[in-house]
């Protein structure tokens, strides 16, 4: 792999600003209320104005802004970009698109005089990549714009994808993130689907990554704040697997983070800190299991699993954040790990400052 | 940018799983291209009262029970069942054993328009006929689009995969593609499994019925009298892997995949832009490391609509001047297949380049006078094919152009 | 320009719709002000315009008629039409 993360940026329960949401993993987030992580007091409107914004779904919403901020922030923004529109790229994951949007399109149709009597506007919105669209259109971004989807792998997995159109030559730099919204119908899925299983109460938000090439940090403009104190984080592999049966979650996480760390050659005991997915029950249990029989009793970053709740796709990039906020070493390396209930297993192995 | 980048390994399409309204299998797929059929017939797998025009490119005689040999059809949405067995019919037409797929390391990529929504679609009348607010655990299981994904690694029993799904609309086909082509030529899986798939679903219809976009009869792109597009269902799964791997266990090679580029028009959430489709196509050519007149043909987006075989056309003129290859449009047999559609166009290229023949632009009457293109109106026709070009365009902006080229020779220049 | 005295309360009410599907206020919705040249609208706000007015009006409007939708005044009478044939 030869892409670093240069900045970071996100609007979550934890924080409106990635430095909001760094605070607060390092104070050690407040005790939430029980039921869904908000992002509190977060308002369309007064966040975007008032055009554009009519049918926009609060998932995309919360991606224009947390992408304008980075953009902003790293020397990228619109009005004043170190690149050409075309060579920044934009890969944003999602678990379903907006389901709140799309249940509301259907009863509208079920419930009209005539079936095709729909909002014509939430017709885009309901579909899977209508929240990157949109932040290309705020944002003129018109390199590759990719949504990727994949349970609660999503964020490793467009984290690979970027990579891959970075190596590749598709794009320069690439902004690369999830964003989740809380919603009644998402719980009523969510309700549906883990009846028997233990879950933790919905939660939402956006997280952006700054992908650039690696070599000098910043050399060609700003940038270069992926570490607490501004250092770029080396994407050393993404790795993944998959558990045909139940039963396997642990042997196929082990494998996973083996095959990570040989094709890194980077030994077991270099890692300083693992950061795990929020699943409870079993698979949690199991990807924990895991993780020790690999690392022994490595700490584990999970100050920001309990207030940000199950933010689905956007769950291993906020992983990645507290990585990143966490001081340490310049050198040191981390690992974010994530299982799903769909069979996937996956990591990620950062080299930070 | 989008630059050719070195020590790239060159990639095969070695396999080909297809379920289509027209022809389920690679080989009854390929007769059907070559005879022009319409796979148009009138709904059956959602109520349309209340609609003036029910036809779509429906996929019947598809027997998941009798084709999947791991997954259980009731508890799997139908998009997924369309995938896992395009995935099975693939991995079977390309000679790999079971274990074989299984050892090595690969890349499922499925790209689609709404992966498991025809569920939640069906829930939402449920809850209304029941008056509960409480969604029915198999639905939401079902409707979950990451499945459709992981849900080919849980059929084939896979262990060592990366299984992603790409909800990039009507383009997804295509990134999905493009993206195993990116994994299997820097060397990073020694497979990919790799396509689109789609169900025909009901608030899909409406929305595009909402827009005036449903024709009434059939679907006629490039045609002066064109009224829009049917909305059809499907899936294509392509196996690749690097030439050395197809040559050193003997495959049968139907293509070469040369590249491929993106662009987002950034411009508006549904109306076509002509110059980043241009843009597209272009950096499609730089990443093949090819030029525009080596291209022999070109698989439309050609959905039919006034809006998008105008604009296209006309991106295609401003790239390949006055006289441009020819141009195909599949969606008049197939319907538009949303994320399936590019996949199952990219199945039909690999077809063409590999028995030399142009699949035709079927219903079509009078070519539009502003549409200065020949479609191959209505009739196959036999062609000496080197590179085709693989054109898609989605909401959103999202472009995606694919090129393949014939393997017995050198295609480079 | 129909030659019958206007209905202020169907054109505010349409005016409204406008306003709301643009997103402009509804002071920016003159009698002339041409919907795609000074407020911004396009192809997908205009169907949304045609799809609201149905739906508030309770009428039937065919797509064609988008074409004469350009400004207050065109669509005023275009429901009015939508209204008497109904």
């Amino acid at each position: 792999m030869n892409s670093v993360i240069t900045a970071w940026e996100a609007h979550s329960p934890l924080g409106r600003t990635a430095e909001g949401h760094r605070q607060a993993v390092l104070d050690g987030p407040a005790a939430p209320e029980a039921g869904s992580r908000l992002v509190p007091g977060f308002d369309i409107k007064e966040a975007l104005g008032r055009k554009g914004i009519r049918s926009m779904d609060r998932a995309t919403a919360l991606a224009v802004v947390t992408t304008g901020r980075l953009l902003e922030r790293t020397g990228l923004g619109k009005d004043d970009r170190r690149c050409a529109d075309d060579e920044l790229g934009l890969v944003l994951g999602t678990t379903e698109g907006s389901l709140q949007s799309l249940t509301e399109f259907d009863h509208d149709s079920y419930t009209r005089e005539k079936p095709f009597d729909v909002p014509p506007s939430l017709f885009p919105v309901v579909l899977m990549n209508y929240h990157a669209g949109q932040c290309a259109i705020w944002h003129r971004i018109k390199g590759p714009n990719s949504t990727i989807c994949g349970s609660h792998l999503t964020s490793l997995l467009a984290l690979s994808y970027a990579c891959r159109l970075q190596s590749n030559g598709h794009a320069r730099a690439v902004l690369v993130g999830a964003v989740e919204e809380c919603s009644d119908a998402r719980d009523s899925y969510e309700q549906a689907r883990n009846e028997d299983d233990p879950q933790r109460p919905s939660g939402e938000g956006c997280v952006m990554f700054l992908l650039e090439p690696a070599g000098p940090v910043g050399k060609d403009g700003p940038g270069g704040s992926g570490g607490p104190h501004g250092e770029g984080a080396a994407v050393v592999a993404v790795e993944f697997g998959f558990f045909p049966e139940p039963d396997l979650v642990r042997p196929a996480v082990r494998d996973c983070l083996t095959r990570a760390l040989d094709r890194a050659g980077v030994e077991p005991g270099k890692v300083a800190v693992v950061a795990p997915s929020p699943a409870l029950g079993p698979r949690g249990e199991a990807e924990l299991a895991a993780i020790a029989e690999v690392f022994g009793d490595v700490p584990l970053a999970t100050a920001s699993l309990d207030a940000l709740g199950d933010t689905r796709a956007a769950a291993a990039g906020f992983q990645l954040a507290e990585l990143l906020s966490r001081p340490g070493e310049p050198g040191r390396l981390v690992v974010a790990t994530a299982t799903d209930a769909e069979g996937r297993v996956g990591c990620a192995l950062l080299r930070i400052g | 940018m989008a630059g050719q980048t070195s020590a790239r390994r060159r990639v095969v399409v070695t396999g080909l799983g297809v379920i289509s309204s027209i022809g389920l299998g690679a080989k009854e797929f390929a007769r059907a291209l070559r005879e022009g059929r319409s796979g148009a017939r009138t709904i059956t797998s959602f109520d349309t009262s209340g609609f003036e025009h029910t036809t779509a490119c429906e996929v019947t005689d598809f027997h998941p029970e009798e084709l999947l040999h791991r997954l259980v059809p009731a508890d799997t949405g139908r998009a997924s069942q369309l995938a896992a067995v395009a995935a099975r019919l693939a991995v079977e037409d390309a000679g790999l054993a079971a274990e074989e797929v299984r050892r090595r390391r690969s890349l499922i990529a499925v790209g689609t328009l709404s992966g498991g929504a025809d569920e939640i679609g069906m829930s939402v009348r449920e809850q209304l006929a029941a008056g509960t607010g409480a969604v029915d655990r198999g639905r939401a299981r079902r409707a979950r689009s990451g499945r459709l994904s992981a849900d080919i690694a849980q059929e084939l029993g896979l262990l060592s995969t990366e299984a992603v799904t790409v909800p990039t609309a009507c383009a997804a086909g295509n990134y999905a593609i493009g993206y195993g082509f990116d994994a299997v030529a820097a060397g990073e899986v020694e497979l990919a499994l790799c396509g689109g798939a789609d169900a025909l679903v009901r608030n899909i219809f409406v929305g595009f019925y909402r827009l005036g976009t449903i024709a009434p009869d059939v679907c006629r792109p490039f045609d002066k009298g064109r009224q829009g597009i049917l909305t059809g269902e499907g899936s294509a799964v392509l196996v690749l892997e690097s030439l050395d791997s197809a040559l050193a266990r003997g495959a049968r090679v139907y293509a070469e995949v040369l590249g491929h580029g993106l662009v987002c028009e950034a411009h508006h959430p549904v109306a076509p832009d002509r110059d980043s489709m241009a843009a597209c196509m272009s950096r499609a050519h730089a990443n093949a490391g090819i030029t525009a007149d080596q291209v022999d043909l070109i698989s439309a987006h050609g959905t039919g609509t006034l809006a998008n075989d105008a604009t296209e056309a006309s991106a295609i003129h401003q790239v390949f001047g006055d006289s441009p290859p020819p141009v195909t449009a599949l969606k008049s047999m197939l319907g538009h297949c949303m994320g399936a559609s590019s996949a199952l166009s990219a199945a039909a290229c690999a077809i063409a380049l590999d028995e030399g023949f142009i699949p035709p632009t079927i219903n079509h009457i009078e070519t539009d006078p502003e549409i200065e293109i020949d479609c191959v109106p209505n009739t196959a026709r036999a062609a000496d094919l080197r590179i085709v070009q693989n054109n898609a365009l989605a909401f959103g902006g999202n472009d995606a152009v694919l090129l393949m080229g014939r393997i017995d020779r050198e295609v480079r220049p | 320009m129909t030659s019958t005295a206007i209905d202020t309360d169907l054109r505010d009410k349409i005016r409204d719709i406008v306003a709301d599907v643009l997103e402009v206020e509804v002071e920016e919705v003159s009698w002339t002000a041409h919907f795609q040249d000074d407020l911004d609208s396009d192809s997908m706000r205009a169907i949304e315009l045609l799809a609201q007015l149905e739906r508030h009006f309770d009428v039937s409007i065919k797509q064609q008629e988008l074409l004469r939708m350009q400004d207050l005044a065109s669509t005023y009478e275009v429901v009015l039409e939508a209204r008497g044939g109904k």
